[in-house]
């Protein structure tokens, strides 16, 4: 780790003790110091505040006036800050849209009681209808088998999510079958890094699930600047590099038919537990998996730690890394029809022969051969089921983007995976075969050697 | 002559103290009281957990916001703040996300 802290850093603190003005008004004491040396009163700051939430929906114009908007809402400080602009907005008549709150239920992973999880469901509804937001509910675990309905047999699959209408009504869809199906997949998994990335994906998955089931073109979500600083670094570290620019834009286009929008990213944690304190929003602290792992670290934990340090004493690094990876731009999504079948976003894996990806693929290779033939023996035994599971494995594998390639690596049994990604993989192994077989004769022969060898 | 504060934890940060948020403490002694002195203070005899999320050095953990009767620490002078009786200090965590 870089040795941030302990570095000697110039003083910035007496420009700010006893400062009596509020930069903005000259007026009032301030309470709140933001950016790099701006202290705001209490009246500035929530201004400030909730017109950068305004303009971040404004000057996009992502939103389209009535629409009907999905609003993901996990109880934590971000969201809750979120949901109150939103009411915020609404009862001065200013919100051109509709909104609806959804809520993914995670608490399977955690070991608690059902009471237990019932208690923290019903917090949330409490949340929810206090500000006067219609609710839908789900749960992680539904992530496991969403089977995309076909065209005409919508009817049969089961729902993703349902809503509350009466605060008696809630019983979580916690579904246990689903959730130990989850539990054993995420137990597979051989590192927390890779684990909390998948936890990740499904989440989004959930999101991404409800909003279609449900007809939503838009999911609101409540990144702040600081959460969006340390997914970019975490993407980078994790492979994931070419979706860095999807991940922090206000407006993600890359799911095709579902946008994920992004209105306070402009907002720092800081500012945002600022408001929440100042405004009595609350919030709920849910148990969340992540903390059983404390003990061992992952990339996103370190990467979050790292940048908190470095946040303490250099406060433009957040907004820094921010408008970093506004400036890199993507590929053109029409012109990448293959997305993964896991996270969704367009495959990265279609580069030349000369590239890092070829080059860590062959050494990959070379590595399994030198294993192999120490192996030999033991693999003869189970030979049938091996070659079987290979074969899934490798077609899973070409169905996935560079970093979920890297989060399910060491996954001995790709059929633990959610049923849809499953399908996914081996509906698109079919659609090259059959394409393969259709123009067969007018392939050269591989024979020929016109295959460079590696 | 003892002096009386309450403190607050939230954003996660009661996690650490057996999940109470609110606590109402007397600082014992005679001698004068600074954030500096408090932190160690509370480190010893509030925190149940896991110290090393809460303080690092002589200071709290990066990405705890610590809150001085409702301002900014930044503007009370952090660590050297002189505590009275009756102030009101809030650790908010905003490591948990959200």
């Amino acid at each position: 780790m870089c040795s941030v802290q302990e570095e000697a850093i110039p003083q910035q603190l007496n420009q700010l003790t006893g400062k009596l003005q509020c930069v903005k008004c000259r007026r009032d004491v301030p309470v709140v110091v933001t950016r790099v040396n701006d202290a705001f009163c209490q009246d500035c700051f929530l201004v400030y505040a909730v017109h950068k939430f305004r303009s971040a929906i404004g000057k996009s114009k992502v939103i389209v006036p009535k629409e009907h908007v999905l609003v993901a809402y996990s109880g934590g400080p971000a969201s809750s800050a979120l949901l109150h602009f939103l009411q915020e907005g609404k009862k001065e008549g200013k919100l051109r849209f509709t909104v609806t709150v959804v809520h993914i239920d995670e608490l399977a992973l955690v070991s608690v009681s059902d009471k237990e999880r019932q208690e923290k469901v019903q917090e949330v509804v409490e949340i929810v209808q206090q500000r006067g937001f219609p609710l839908l509910l789900t749960s992680l675990e539904c992530a496991m088998d969403m089977v995309k309905p076909e065209a005409g047999e919508s009817s049969q699959a089961p729902e993703m999510c349902k809503e509350v209408t009466s605060e008696k009504e809630v019983d979580a869809l916690a579904n246990p079958d689903k959730g130990d199906k989850l539990k054993k997949l995420l137990d597979s998994l051989p590192s927390i890094s890779a684990k909390e990335e998948f936890i990740r994906v499904l989440r989004n998955q959930v999101l991404l699930g409800v909003a279609r089931e449900r007809g939503f073109t838009k999911v609101v979500v409540g990144d702040t600047a600081t959460a969006l600083s340390v997914r970019i670094m975490t993407d980078m570290a994790k492979g994931k590099g070419s979706q860095v620019s999807f991940d922090t834009t206000i407006g993600d286009k890359r799911y095709g038919d579902v946008m994920v929008v992004r209105p306070i990213r402009d907002l720092n944690m800081k500012e945002v537990e600022a408001y929440n304190r100042l405004q009595n929003v609350e919030s709920i602290s849910i148990p969340h998996i992540a903390d059983q792992w404390h003990k061992s670290n992952s990339i996103e934990q370190l990467t979050a730690h790292f940048i908190h340090g470095l946040q303490e004493n250099f406060p433009s690094t957040v907004p820094n890394i921010v408008r970093t990876s506004d400036k890199l731009g993507h590929q053109d999504i029409e012109s990448l029809p293959e997305k993964c079948s896991l996270c969704e976003s367009p495959l990265d894996t279609d580069v030349g022969e000369a590239s890092a990806l070829r080059a860590v693929e062959v050494c990959e290779r070379l590595l399994q051969k030198d294993g192999a033939s120490r192996s030999q023996s033991q693999a003869a035994q189970s030979s049938d089921c091996t070659q079987h599971d290979r074969v899934a494995a490798d077609n899973m594998k070409a169905s996935l983007c560079y970093g979920c390639r890297l989060t399910v690596k060491g996954l001995r049994d790709v059929s633990l995976l959610p049923t849809h990604v499953v399908q996914k993989s081996q509906s698109r192994c079919l659609s090259r075969d059959e394409m393969r077989a259709q123009i067969s004769e007018f392939l050269l022969d591989d024979e020929n050697g016109d295959t460079p060898n590696s | 002559m003892a002096v009386p504060i309450t403190l607050e934890f939230s954003g996660g940060a009661e996690l650490l103290f057996a999940n109470q948020k609110k606590h109402s403490i007397e600082l014992p002694g005679s001698q004068k009281w600074d954030v500096k002195s408090l932190l160690p203070w509370i480190r010893d005899n509030l925190l149940q957990e896991r110290p090393e999320l809460f303080m690092q050095g002589d200071t709290v953990r990066p990405g705890i916001l610590v809150l001085v009767n409702d301002a900014d620490w930044e503007l009370m002078g952090e660590l050297e703040y002189e505590i009275q009786p009756n102030d009101k200090i809030v650790f908010i965590s905003t490591l948990h996300g959200g």
